[in-house]
């Protein structure tokens, strides 16, 4: 069970704000999606060409007098580096940030082995005193305030230090500067290693880097193998990219380009640890274009509440997870890859484009595969998702339930403990009396006749058994419109299933889903999830798919207008965009666009309106504690809008919000956009 | 500009000139550097001794391009050191920039020796001389220039602004490891 910190939270929602705004300043002008499609390219490139690079990297450095050293592991990386320490006769080692340092544990290593280790980062050194480990790839000690720094610093120095970040600055300044002077070498991580010139670059803001490379006599170079660049004009692109996506900063205080020894000695280590087998697997490997800006950790709601220290092996957050799975192997990566909501907002920030949320889904199949499923989520996807005709037994023997189940406004009764974790902040619905195929039967069928051209709904399984009255509207709303409208008589779209990593379940659901749908068909989803699985299958089938709100808008916007003309909705509404319409289809404008031409000055920007609401599909079943958090930051964005409507486009969604607001006896009516424009075209004219 | 294409478009690329030069300080500043702007050398020297004496600054670090320089005029306190720990005295450094980047406000210097780079990041305040005609538009305009340098076993560092960190509580700190100061003394004519 997760926990998550108040403090923690409210200083990584501070950060996230200014990070957000000052990264706009920074890509002002330039071309974010150009930008990264070419770095991602270079990355690619130098991946492929990774060990004649090295090669190549190792013979411009050794000819300088610098000495390349390929290390296997982190036991062999480690060892290396005592080696080398013990060759110079080195007592104290200096260090600027390196992350692959915390990779292979270094400092306990040399600890261990009677090496005085000191860290140099502010953030890096706080954590070190404070006997921890990094818990933000650019912000390492972002969990401590000023007052816990302060603590740690008084107690380590013997001395009472104020808590006041200017003298806890000031302090660390003079400190480390003496163990800088006194140390026999500095070890620097490196952002790239650059091929032709045999040099390294390194960026740092604070200049402990410029200082732990040039005051001791050795420099050791510690830097993961796939940092290899082939010259100069590719890293300038990195340079490009890499401070402007990771903190907001058009360029960082120090840039150093460092090529051979200038004392008396440099070392270059260069860690594989698993690199050169992840190059070669063809779904994996781009998740070593990785240039660690971070940006999807800022982006990445589960490590805003969490922060690293739980969101983490050693690498944190989405980026993490994979990289733990290959580097530290899959079993401490299994726990980390349920946290991932597979909202891909990590996708669309991402410096070099890798898929992060497309891999999380795969390295979940990849646990299954190997570790193993768990046993319940095998009962669900193989036996229940996977057949549509045991779903259909299931949901008839709960409706058969339903008076039991039932309590009033078809919430279902609250579970006892244990499993009041999952009922307690929100209200589930019970199933519908009758599900959306009975409904749609009785509507009245000559309404539905008309030249205009036919449409398939495919309504997903939460409105066919639990919601049935927005897929009637949805009928009724394209009949109107002169559509002639039918039902896709199918069970789940298998999404649940291939998103928890069973793609055999997933794949099964979806073609039970195919086979109801013909060539010709234009198919309307009432959920942006299905939609994505229905234009997967679009190729096998030939059919085409349109997600309701997208259609409308596109197809049918002036026909609706004259619809409604005179008949404006009275009540203030709100919008919450579901991260798969906004994240998968790009269709939250549309939604929006629709809402504010019904409601006029009615219609209020809900505050945060595309922020997660926690139901993520089986995400809120792991981990109800955090689906809980989600939903609460987002209920309170709906009482801070005072609308009395709020509008969405996922049936996930609603159960979700809808369950919270009964939790938590808010009066707002949580509907699907389907619902409202219904409600407005039938409306009477005033 | 200095230098320009003879091709007649002596007027325009002087136009670009001053404007990539008022980038340049506008950027600078904007990263809390200071940017002073000087006719020539001669006036530059005056703004160092008055700074100096100012500032009280007792102990000048100074690299070797540089007190070909300035060492004989016997103007600035300059500090002679044997080794690293005696450099650690020095109050104010000054380096002499090879060229300056417009876009991020960016100082670039090229060293073969470790000795040149100390009076950019052992005292809290560093002086960096830059003749405005070293200012390019990009990294990527001096590029060769660089991979160059680097081939020849050199270093290079860019500097933009002074030394921070947000390491505690997100809040901007100036002056952790390197200079608390960045003053850039931009000249008109030619240093050397």
């Amino acid at each position: 069970m997760k926990k998550i910190d108040p403090y923690l939270k409210q200083v990584l929602d501070n950060f996230t704000v200014n990070y957000f705004r000052n990264r706009e300043n920074a890509f002002a002008g330039l071309d974010f999606e150009k930008l990264r499609s070419e770095l991602a390219e270079i990355r690619d490139q130098a991946l492929q060409k990774n060990q004649e690079l090295i090669s190549q990297f190792a013979e411009q450095a050794e000819k300088r007098g610098s000495k390349v050293i390929l290390a296997g592991d982190s036991a062999e990386a480690n060892q290396a580096v005592l080696e080398i320490l013990k060759r110079h006769r080195v007592q104290k080692l200096v260090k600027s940030k390196s992350m692959v340092s915390e990779e292979t544990r270094l400092n306990d290593f040399l600890l261990e082995n009677g090496i005085e280790v000191r860290e140099t980062d502010l953030g890096e050194w706080i954590i070190q005193l404070d006997c921890d480990h990094p818990t933000h790839m650019v912000l390492p000690a972002i969990h401590l305030n000023r007052k816990d720094v302060a603590e740690i610093f008084s107690e380590k120095l013997g001395r009472e230090i104020p808590a006041e970040i200017k003298t806890l600055v000031r302090t660390a300044r003079e400190e480390l500067r003496k163990e800088i002077f006194e140390a026999g070498a500095g070890l620097t991580g490196a952002n790239a290693l650059i091929a032709d010139s045999g040099a390294m670059m390194m960026i740092t803001n604070e200049g402990n880097g410029r200082l732990v490379s040039t005051m001791p006599a050795v420099h050791i170079v510690f830097a993961s193998m796939e940092k290899i660049y082939p010259s100069l004009r590719e890293v300038l692109a990195l340079l490009r990219m890499l401070p402007k996506n990771a903190t907001g900063q058009i360029i960082t205080s120090y840039v150093s380009f460092i090529a051979g020894p200038h004392n008396s000695a440099q070392y270059i280590i260069l860690v594989d640890n698993h690199r050169a087998e992840m190059m070669t697997d063809p779904v994996f490997r781009e998740v070593l274009r990785c240039i660690k800006c971070s940006a999807c950790l800022n982006i990445c709601p589960v490590y805003r509440l969490l922060g690293g220290k739980q969101f983490a092996h050693i690498y944190m957050g989405g980026i993490g997870t994979l990289l733990t799975a290959w580097i530290n192997g899959l079993q401490p990566s299994r726990e980390l890859a349920s946290l991932c909501l597979n909202c891909r907002r990590c996708d669309e920030i991402c410096a070099v484009k890798i898929r992060i949320s497309d891999l999380i889904v795969a390295l979940r199949e990849k646990l299954n595969r190997e570790l193993g499923k768990p046993f319940l989520k095998e009962l669900i996807f193989d036996e229940i998702i996977a057949n549509p005709g045991t779903q259909e037994k299931i949901f008839s023997l709960a409706r058969t339930a339903r008076p039991l189940i039932k309590t009033k406004n078809n919430f279902a009764r609250k579970l006892p403990w244990p499993l009041s974790k999952y009922t307690g902040f929100r209200s589930l619905p019970a199933p519908a009396e009758a599900p959306l195929k009975e409904g749609f039967k009785s509507l009245r069928v000559e309404k539905f006749k008309s030249g205009k051209g036919n449409l398939k709904i495919f309504a997903g399984c939460l409105i066919e058994h639990f919601y049935p009255e927005i897929g009637i509207s949805a009928a009724q709303v394209l009949a109107r419109l002169g559509y002639q409208v039918d039902l896709v008589q199918a069970g789940c779209c298998g999404f649940p299933a291939k998103n928890a990593g069973f793609p055999e379940a997933g794949d099964k659901a979806l073609a039970a889903a195919l086979e109801k749908i013909q060539p010709e068909d234009t198919v309307i989803t009432l959920c942006p999830t299905c939609t994505t699985m229905l234009e997967q299958g679009e190729n096998k089938r030939g059919h085409s798919v349109s997600n309701f709100s997208k259609f409308i808008f596109e197809k049918e916007l002036e026909k609706i207008q004259e619809l409604i003309k005179g008949k404006k909705l009275k009540a203030k509404v709100s919008y919450h965009e579901s991260c798969h319409q906004k994240h998968f289809l790009q269709a939250g404008e549309a939604s929006r666009e629709l809402l504010k031409l019904i409601a006029g000055d009615n219609f209020i920007e809900l505050p945060n309106a595309d922020s997660c609401c926690g139901f993520a599909g089986s995400f809120s079943m792991d981990h109800p504690e955090l689906s809980q958090a989600l939903l609460s930051e987002k209920l309170s964005s709906i009482s801070q809008s005072h609308a009395d409507l709020l509008i969405l486009d996922c049936p996930g969604c609603l159960m979700q919000i809808r369950g919270g607001c009964q939790a938590q006896g808010n009066s707002v009516r949580v509907r699907h956009l389907a619902q409202i424009l219904s409600e407005v075209i039938f409306a009477p004219l005033p | 500009m200095r230098g320009t294409k003879a091709d007649g478009a002596e007027e325009s690329q002087e136009m670009v000139s001053e404007n990539t030069v008022r980038e340049f300080a506008a950027k600078a500043i904007a990263l809390g550097a200071k940017v002073e702007r000087f006719a020539n050398p001669g006036d530059a020297e005056k703004f160092l001794s008055d700074f100096f004496r100012k500032n009280e600054i007792k102990n000048v670090l100074i690299g070797k391009k540089l007190e070909q320089i300035f060492g004989g005029s016997g103007k600035f306190p300059i500090l002679k050191f044997r080794d690293f720990g005696e450099a650690e005295k020095a109050d104010a450094g000054i380096i002499l920039a090879d060229y300056g980047i417009s876009e991020t406000g960016t100082i670039v210097q090229f060293y073969q020796d470790d000795r040149e780079k100390l009076p950019g990041i052992l005292p809290g305040i560093c002086l960096c001389l830059l003749e405005a005609e070293k200012i390019v538009k990009n990294a990527e305009a001096i590029a060769d220039e660089i991979s160059n340098q680097l081939s020849q076993g050199k270093q290079v560092a860019f500097l933009s602004g002074p030394s921070r960190t947000a390491d505690i509580e997100c809040e901007l700190q100036i002056g952790v490891h390197g200079p608390a100061e960045l003053v850039i003394l931009l000249i008109d004519e030619a240093v050397r």
